[in-house]
């Protein structure tokens, strides 16, 4: 129009954002299952030692480094699993498929390799035998290798194929344990971990190859979705403060009155770790409840609502459809609420009955009734900030996990200093950032047309991230 | 009394030739008693290329390069403080019905509160705006399409309105649309006179764009063109008076809301002592030629199909096609397609070239736009005392045949597209030496009488004067 018309388009046309956000679900799900696998393999291998009658001494050594090895191959690649999960959409929907599988390489690459870093700089000074430091070094490997593996094994849906693999690994890790333990009677920490990684290297071998069953092509672009990092740091942080959030608490006792140090190496507090772990296994039904509540009847509507916005629905219907999305939200988090709270009593009751059996004290159930407690919160503070990331909201997902973070240790500091009392910082800092999430995510929702209209640009521009122009320099990228 | 002149164009003057913007350089040059100031609206950015050299009393050359603004950064979701009436005002540029508040409107824009277009665009009071729109007036429409259609509407006359105006006596809108607004501006900022030309129909000419655009929608395509509509009644509405070339075009001003009495015809007019027909001198042939740039509009297409008739009919013919080709370089190829389909053999495209140099020969000139105003060209023709055969668009019958004026026929007019009447009246002149010389004069004593220069710069001279007396003498008086 003489030359003065803009066309401008609604970018969202070429988006395809309700794949994106679907995948951080999957993504901060995805690492539960083996999660939970290993928690429950490593309180059977304890129990095992313990029934074998193996020297105190070794069955610390053990638990301290399986210890180490799980929380911190979590908050190692706690940052990377929302940037490759979005990374992995997006190049899954651009149909870049041959980036997916160079970015699991660079991932694990990277991690491999700060992992190795910080184990060499970690075991420096530590007396251990070097075959333990080996051993536990791979293990410690392993589990980052598996964490994120399952982010992208989650794309293949083959999820026959997946528990297969881990069952796999579980038996013949569980039957070389057995085998070294009573057959050869290596009663020794060294001997658990020679099975535990031998089980586990068969769990990434399997993983690996139905991954590349699934995606074939690698165009050795390792390292570009690194840009990600750039575009979306929230997501690098978001992933990071999750973890800190579940772990965090736990670091902030191992420097407390009641924090013991195994073998001169490892800074732990059994008081308060073994009672923490146990009562996380709680939050398991909420994730997996979440999963199918939120894909089967949530992301319907969800879907629904969206596709009105991008398929010229008149106002109206957009509007009906927000209605019957808020509806469903509040059901289903209600519902959650609700399963959730019967877990919880069903936890508690178990855990006065058993717990004892398995060599907790009095003191020790306490904490655990408390996390419990405070692990009801947890979950469903867990679940609004997954429903966050659903409606895009990096931001606030990020300010969530940050202040559950940092509450949760500053809390745990708090009470155990002045009221020589453990877990409660941990569930006041779950309630506080339970109340703070909710609204959040009403402010964020009654935002929420606001959020999906006012944010798209105007005009698509395309720029090259800093970390593009320093990969190109270096060669890494065509 | 000397008087500084804002001229305000779009998309033409100083780097796009052609019509208007000779028609501006004219001006200049021919008052250098007044200053001016060139406020210029283009959609590209310009780099260099001035046409016009540019007068000693041409102030200053203002640009606004719309699409340079999209690439500032844009900060969405912010609130503004809209009034009701403000934003009733903005309703109204959409939806049409009631009588827009303009000077609302522009005091809104203006004003510090707007920090940016492309932020209030992505603002919070933008989206409840689009939303009361589709609530109210259009409930069936998609509302996504609207929000866009929306953007795309009001970006481009937001960032005029949100430039700063320069001050001057006098507003000279070459144009209605934006350079309309702009002078209806340039009158309620500064309470200047405000004066408007119109060389074609500039609403007419936006609404054959608009129907024919592939991305407009159906329904979209009454709300752009009822838009366009409106930002032309603006002009009419804060103009002084209202100038066309000729009497049909000024009637169809009245027809689309302005009022008769601000009316009034100034036909163009060229600077005859230039155009010397007595240095004509013929060459060995027939030269029928063209002064066109192969754009869609001029519809070269049709003209090549007639001169194969013609060709047919004499085939020693040559023909001419002078004017630049590069600003349509699609277009220009399938010309040539065409001529090669056509087997048309004698033909030049000349691409720029000194018009002057062809007319000393040719002996027949041709025009078979879609769409004109009133055409430089003919007139430059007429002067150099060669007939014209034209199409029956803008003012060239009234130019060729002379309805009111008793200098005879100067050539002849047909229906558009009508190849074959075309090529019919070609082959006339082309076969008659004598009626090109009967009809040549014609010609060249109505340009010499009606429209020469002095003519057209007297007239505007004097608007400019009746209208800054009438200012001076009401800010004497008051």
């Amino acid at each position: 129009m003489a030359g003065i018309g803009f066309q401008l388009k609604p970018l969202y046309e070429q988006s395809h954002f309700l794949s994106q956000l679907r995948a951080y679900g999957y993504s901060a799900i995805t690492a539960v299952g083996p999660m939970f696998l290993t928690i429950l393999l490593v309180i059977a291998c304890r129990e095992w030692l313990l029934y074998l009658e193996a020297p105190t001494n070794e069955i610390n050594v053990f638990m301290a480094a399986v210890q180490y090895a799980f929380i911190f191959s979590q908050v190692l690649i706690g940052g990377f699993l929302f940037v490759i999960s979005r990374y992995v959409a997006d190049q899954t929907f651009m149909e870049k498929e041959e980036n997916v599988l160079s970015s699991m390489y660079g991932t694990i690459g990277i991690t491999v390799f700060v992992g190795f870093i910080a184990a060499v700089l970690f075991y420096w000074s530590s007396p251990l035998p070097f075959l333990f430091k080996l051993l536990t070094y791979l293990f410690f490997t392993e589990l980052s290798i598996i964490w994120v593996l399952s982010m992208y094994v989650s794309a293949l849906k083959d999820y026959k194929k997946i528990v297969k693999s881990y069952l796999f690994g579980t038996i013949l890790a569980a039957f070389l344990i057995w085998m070294l333990t009573t057959v050869f009677n290596q009663l020794t920490a060294i001997a658990v971990f020679i099975g535990l990684t031998i089980g586990f290297l068969v769990i990434i071998v399997m993983l690996m190859r139905n991954i590349f069953q699934y995606f074939q092509l690698n165009n050795k672009q390792y390292f570009h979705f690194l840009t990600y990092i750039e575009k979306y740091p929230a997501l690098f942080a978001i992933g990071l403060f999750y973890y800190l959030g579940l772990y965090g608490h736990n670091m902030a006792v191992w420097i407390g009155d009641r924090g013991i140090v195994v073998a001169e190496t490892f800074m732990m507090a059994h008081y308060y770790d073994t009672p923490v772990f146990y009562a996380y296994l709680s939050i398991l039904p909420a994730l997996i409840l979440f999963m199918v509540t939120v894909e089967t009847t949530f992301y319907t509507v969800y879907k629904k609502y969206y596709g009105r916005i991008l398929n010229g629905f008149p106002l109206q219907d957009i509007e009906s459809a927000k209605q019957e999305m808020y509806r469903v939200l509040r059901l289903e988090i209600l519902f959650l609420a609700q399963v959730q709270l019967l877990v919880t009593i069903l936890f508690l009751f178990v855990g006065v009955r058993f717990l004892p059996s398995l060599g907790l004290t009095q003191d020790q159930i306490d904490i655990f009734m408390v996390v419990v407690l405070g692990s009801w919160f947890l979950s469903l503070m867990i679940t609004i900030f997954l429903i966050l990331l659903y409606f895009n909201e990096k931001k606030s997902a990020f300010l969530l996990t940050g202040v559950y973070a940092l509450l949760s240790i500053i809390l745990t500091s708090l009470f155990m200093n002045f009221f020589n009392q453990y877990g409660g910082g941990m569930f006041i800092a779950a309630l506080i950032s339970l109340i703070f999430g909710s609204r959040l995510l009403v402010s964020r929702l009654n935002d929420l047309d606001y959020t999906t209209f006012c944010y798209q640009p105007i005009v698509q521009k395309t720029t090259t991230t800093k970390t593009e122009w320093l990969l190109k320099k270096i060669g890494s990228l065509d | 009394m000397m008087m500084r002149i804002c001229l305000l164009a779009e998309g033409a003057y100083p780097y796009v030739t052609g019509g208007v913007s000779s028609w501006i350089q004219s001006l200049m040059t021919q008052m250098p008693e007044h200053e001016f100031i060139i406020f210029s609206i283009s959609a590209k950015d310009y780099q260099g290329a001035v046409r016009y050299p540019a007068p000693a009393n041409l102030l200053e050359v203002r640009d606004i390069q719309l699409g340079t603004f999209l690439t500032d950064k844009i900060i969405p979701g912010k609130r503004y403080n809209i009034s009701e009436e403000e934003k009733e005002a903005f309703l109204s540029i959409i939806s049409g019905g009631k009588e827009t508040n303009w000077p609302l409107l522009f005091d809104l824009i203006v004003s510090d509160r707007i920090d940016s277009i492309l932020n209030f665009l992505a603002s919070k009071d933008f989206f409840d705006i689009v939303q009361t729109l589709c609530r109210e007036r259009f409930i069936h429409v998609p509302f996504t399409d609207m929000f866009w259609a929306i953007r795309s509407m009001v970006l481009p006359l937001f960032l005029c309105i949100h430039q700063k105006m320069p001050e001057a006596d006098l507003y000279h809108s070459v144009s209605t649309g934006y350079a309309g607004v702009l002078g209806a501006l340039g009158k309620h900022q500064y309470n200047k006179p405000f004066l408007l030309t119109e060389h074609g129909i500039y609403t007419r000419e936006r609404e054959e764009e608009i129907i024919k655009a592939s991305w407009i929608k159906g329904y979209f395509k009454d709300i752009w063109i009822d838009y366009f509509y409106n930002l032309s009644n603006c002009a009419y509405e804060y103009a002084d008076e209202v100038t066309s070339l000729f009497e049909r075009s000024r009637e169809i001003q009245v027809e689309i809301g302005c009022k008769r009495e601000k009316t009034s015809v100034i036909p163009n007019g060229i600077d005859v002592n230039r155009f010397k027909p007595e240095n004509r001198s013929r060459k060995l042939g027939i030269h029928i030629g063209a002064v066109v740039r192969v754009v869609p509009i001029k519809d070269i297409k049709t003209m090549l199909q007639s001169f194969a008739l013609v060709q047919e009919a004499l085939p020693s013919a040559q023909f001419y096609m002078i004017g630049p080709y590069d600003e349509d370089e699609d277009y220009y190829t399938e010309c040539l397609e065409l001529v090669e389909s056509l087997n048309l053999k004698n033909i030049l495209f000349t691409g720029e070239a000194n018009v002057m140099d062809y007319l000393s020969f040719l002996d027949v000139l041709v025009l078979s736009s879609i769409s004109e105003g009133q055409p430089l060209v003919i007139l430059e023709g007429l002067a150099m005392g060669i007939p014209y055969v034209t199409t029956d668009v803008g003012s060239c019958s009234e130019l060729i045949m002379g309805p009111s004026d008793a200098f005879g026929q100067a050539g002849s007019v047909v229906p558009v597209m009508h190849f074959h009447r075309l090529a019919k009246e070609i082959i006339a002149l082309a076969r008659d030496e004598n009626l090109r010389l009967v009809y040549g004069e014609n010609g060249r004593k109505r340009v010499q009488e009606l429209y020469t220069l002095p003519l057209m710069v007297n007239r505007y001279e004097s608007r400019y004067e009746r209208w800054g007396q009438a200012v001076w003498q009401e800010s004497v008086f008051n």
